[in-house]
């Protein structure tokens, strides 16, 4: 610096102090540039520092609308980007640059006259898409979304009166297949997924009465349909099929002619059974499977006869095993039921009871019942009811309001223990059929069908977020009429997403909707980043890749070098690995191996990461292995 | 200058460079005619919360958003204060408690207020005060100066006098105190201010008769403000902001009028 500059920066220093006026005395020391010339750029800029000295400025592009930003690095302006290419920006802006230097924007658009914002946070957006569209199809469908991402619908077709399938890998759909051509077929139908093996499906024949079974190890498709049973009993009506354990199927189903609950179970090179679960009389209308890993599978049903909800589980009952009530009410109990099996290995059921008109709850341990719970008391309540659960919440209930015709849920942050049913979408008649999910991170999302106007149906989604706070997101305005038969379908990828099937009834196809999660947390988090934020607390970052073909890093931050240790749980709550941690104050990254505990890959599906550092829980994150084969892809 | 101030509190935590932005675009609310003049700030949890107008009910509205664990999540929102006019600029900062600071203009007297707003509990802990000697449709930016344990606001607005004042409140009495900056220009829009770490005070202006950028700096408890131009090659000045860096280096981005251009001028201590 020159004596000439020195000595008049004194003297503006000298000026500043005494507060004496110096007109122009700085403007020779301003460096000026243009920093974005492409257009009419310049209006209503918001400008940010970060804690490195670099600005970063939102503004408008006045001729054609679009929102733009353009940031210092090390002092040095970068090339303008834009945000917003809508076209319809206008207004003032604002940047936000967070502690971790994240951007966040706000402004407006006029196409909508609404309030917007752009920054790494994003709800999920629906994708709608006909996957079938030849013939009278979609009346009744099942969705599988798998772990992997893989979507694979089962739908009736009327004009052929054929139970076909449709798959979509990698978002490319291939052609349908006719799983049996029929006629008769697609009434009662089901779809599972056998790893390894394939897609296999349990149906009904209606013109004899008969269950049917189509699997790959025993037909390649085309598939070949046999009769799973051999009886002369009407059989299928009601239908569940699940893939255990052990690689097996299990196909559950109403016996009509006896009135009783059965099942067969195929294990990929012969059938066994039909095993009678309980023999009636009035059996079979309302059940549901579950598989309790280590002990066996259990049921819940609902005994038309005395209005009564019955539980059948290996632990309370050998096999074959005695039926007894779970509750000992008087009350018509148990219809419309729906069960679930916690990570924990906890058995929740609810249910209506028909004399009250109310929704109920019962828990089982492995050990005894709880007392059923009243979750809503009523009346006109618990038709329609699902269940569902998270290790945060707990048990949380939808259903349908009969009398005013409201989509409901009981959920513990909507309202305190015991439940009080909240209404979500006061539409009149909203709620019918409605099922609900709730992923491990908190997620709740319930699908209902609401009536719309005359007698259209429309396919709703209320999410529940953190906190209190939901949205409805209507999936389509019109996916059939009322007493038309429609059966729209929800399947859940655990945090990967939903899909739910339904029917255009102008083209007579079938459609499916689809979300995406997103994940927030980006995999390239800057080391500098980590080091600062570990300084401040501790914190679980996350897991990259995910999905994951096999392996994977775990990344978090600790305020303190201490030990810790890391568990990876299955999809069904069993915890597979346990790994003792050694921690570094600051960033730390932990590279697992895709192994189990005695070296086996872990087979592709949804795992859970819980970390434990410090004594200190910092909480878990979900991750999806798809497998190692796919690794040399 | 509102970061430069959280660097100078020593509450922003070092930042990665040469990050690439994500920019998810999503509608927050379309009730009505809204959005306008919006303000954005993001808490040290990372959550952002958006102030703005709503048109049609002549509103200051608050948005935030609540995350739910898996990589999204929705708004949440509240009604924070009515007769807001519609197309003036108003202002939000958070401090280092999470507390943030808003100050906006309105169409009804008092003209400008000023609060505190506590997420945590959803409620205002200070205010929304009448900041006294405001006026009808002003420009405001607003920024917090640390002064020992006291956070004091400093806010710059634009009033329809043609004038530029700065208002401040003495963090014991609570009373505002005012100044006009540039008594003698023709001083428009764009209007931002900024306080470095000596708490020297500085304005950036349009000065409409000339179309220049002008700049006005003072110390915190001197008289008289010292003006000087900073660009003067056509028509420029107009969507100014103002912000001071941790060298004290301060910056100008503003809008080149004449070229439709956005330029940068930076001075260096």
């Amino acid at each position: 610096m020159s004596r000439r500059l020195i000595i008049l920066n004194v003297c503006l220093l000298v000026a500043l102090a005494i507060g004496y006026p110096l007109s122009s005395a700085r403007a020779q020391t301003w460096t000026i540039t243009t920093i974005d010339a492409g257009g009419d750029v310049g209006r209503f800029t918001d400008a940010q520092l970060d804690a490195s000295g670099d600005l970063h400025v939102t503004y408008l592009r006045y001729d054609n609308h679009t929102l733009k930003f353009i940031s210092m690095a090390s002092g040095i302006w970068g090339t303008p980007t834009v945000i917003d290419a809508s076209g319809y920006v206008d207004g003032a802006s604002a940047l936000s640059v967070a502690n971790d230097g994240r951007k966040r924007a706000s402004y407006r658009r006029t196409d909508q006259g609404a309030q917007w914002f752009a920054g790494p946070e994003a709800v999920h957006t629906w994708t709608f898409e006909t996957v079938a569209q030849t013939g009278d199809v979609g009346r009744a469908a099942s969705v599988l979304r798998l772990p992997t991402d893989e979507l694979a619908v089962a739908y009736r077709n009327e004009t052929l009166g054929a139970l076909q399938m449709i798959r979509s890998v990698g978002g490319v759909w291939d052609a349908p297949l006719t799983v049996d051509p029929g006629p008769g077929r697609g009434l009662h139908f089901d779809i599972a997924y056998r790893p390894g093996v394939g897609y296999a499906f349990s149906e009904y024949d209606q013109a004899n009465g008969a269950l049917l079974l189509a699997d790959p190890a025993l037909h390649s498709p085309p598939w070949i349909i046999s009769a799973a049973t051999a009886s002369a009993d009407n059989c299928g009506q009601q239908l569940q099929i699940l893939a255990d354990s052990d690689g097996g199927l299990i196909a559950s189903y109403k016996n009509a002619t006896q009135g009783s609950l059965e099942y067969v179970r195929y294990d990929g090179g012969a059938w066994s059974g039909p095993t009678t679960v309980d023999p009636g009389p009035n059996r079979g209308s309302y059940f549901d499977i579950t598989e309790r890993l280590g002990i066996g599978l259990a049921f819940s049903e609902y005994d038309a006869g005395n209005g009564a909800l019955i539980y059948l589980d290996p632990v309370l009952h050998a096999l074959p095993w005695a039926i007894m009530p779970a509750t000992a009410s008087e009350d018509d109990l148990g219809r419309g039921l729906s069960t679930i099996l916690t990570p924990e290995g906890v058995l929740g059921v609810t249910f209506r009871d028909e004399t009250r008109g109310a929704l109920m709850h019962l828990r089982y341990d492995g050990g005894t019942w709880d007392a059923p719970i009243t979750v809503d008391p009523g009346p006109s309540r618990g038709s329609s009811c699902d269940i569902a659960y998270n290790p945060v919440d707990g048990f949380c209930f939808s259903e349908y309001d009969g009398r005013n015709g409201a989509a409901m849920m009981a959920h513990p942050r909507l309202a305190a223990r015991p439940w009080v049913a909240s209404i979500v979408d006061p539409t009149p008649d909203a709620g019918l059929q409605a099922s609900v999910s709730m992923g491990p991170s908190g997620r709740l999302e319930c699908a209902y069908l609401v009536k719309g106007t005359g007698n259209a149906l429309g396919l709703r989604v209320a999410e529940i977020i953190t906190g209190s706070a939901y949205v409805i997101r209507t999936v389509a305005d019109s996916v059939g009429v009322v007493g038309g038969a429609i059966t729209p379908d929800v399947a859940v990828a655990p945090d990967l997403g939903w899909s739910v099937s339904y029917r255009d009834p102008t083209g007579q196809d079938l459609c499916l909707a689809s979300t995406a999660y997103f994940e927030v947390l980006p995999a390239d988090v800057p080391e500098e980043q980590e080091e600062s934020a570990g300084v401040a607390q501790m914190r679980l970052l996350g897991a990259f890749p995910n999905p994951a073909c096999s392996g994977f890093r775990v990344r978090f931050v600790s305020g303190k070098a201490c030990e810790g240790a890391l568990e990876i749980y299955d999809a069904t709550g069993r915890r597979t690995r346990r790994i003792s941690l050694v921690c570094a104050a600051g960033a730390n990254e932990y590279i697992f191996d895709g192994m189990n505990a005695i070296g086996a890959a872990l087979a592709p599906g949804v795992y859970f990461l819980k970390l434990e550092i410090g004594g200190q829980d910092l909480g878990s994150r979900r991750i999806v292995l798809l497998g190692r084969d796919r690794t040399q892809g | 200058m509102k970061t430069a101030l959280l660097a100078i509190l020593g509450l922003a935590l070092s930042v990665g460079l040469g990050r690439a932005e994500t920019w998810n675009l999503q509608i927050v609310d379309d009730a009505g005619d809204t959005g306008y003049d919006s303000q954005i700030v993001t808490l040290s949890d990372g959550i952002p919360y958006i102030f703005y107008k709503n048109s049609s009910s002549n509103s200051l509205q608050l948005a935030w958003w609540v995350p739910d664990g898996g990589g999204s999540g929705g708004w949440q929102f509240k009604g924070l204060d009515n007769y807001v006019p519609t197309g003036l600029k108003f202002e939000a900062i958070v401090d280092a408690q999470d507390h943030i600071h808003v100050a906006y203009a309105r169409q009804a007297s008092p003209y400008v207020k000023y609060g505190i707003y506590d997420p945590a509990t959803q409620a205002w802990i200070l205010g929304p005060e009448s900041v006294t000697g405001g006026q009808s449709n002003m420009y405001v930016d607003l920024t917090i100066v640390p002064i020992e344990a006291d956070l004091v606001p400093v806010i710059a607005a634009n009033r329809t006098d043609a004038t530029v004042y700065v208002y401040k409140r003495d963090p014991v009495s609570g009373v505002w105190s005012n100044t006009n900056v540039d008594p003698t220009h023709d001083a428009r829009r764009g209007t931002s201010v900024a306080v470095d770490a000596s708490h020297n005070m500085h304005v950036s202006y349009y000065e409409a008769t000339g179309a220049n950028l002008m700049y006005a700096t003072k110390g915190w408890d001197a008289t008289t403000w010292m003006i000087s131009t900073v660009d003067v090659t056509g028509n420029v000045g107009d969507y100014s902001s103002i912000l001071v860096d941790a060298s004290d280096r301060v910056h100008i981005v503003y809008y080149d009028t004449t070229n439709g251009d956005l330029k940068h001028a930076v001075l260096t201590p």
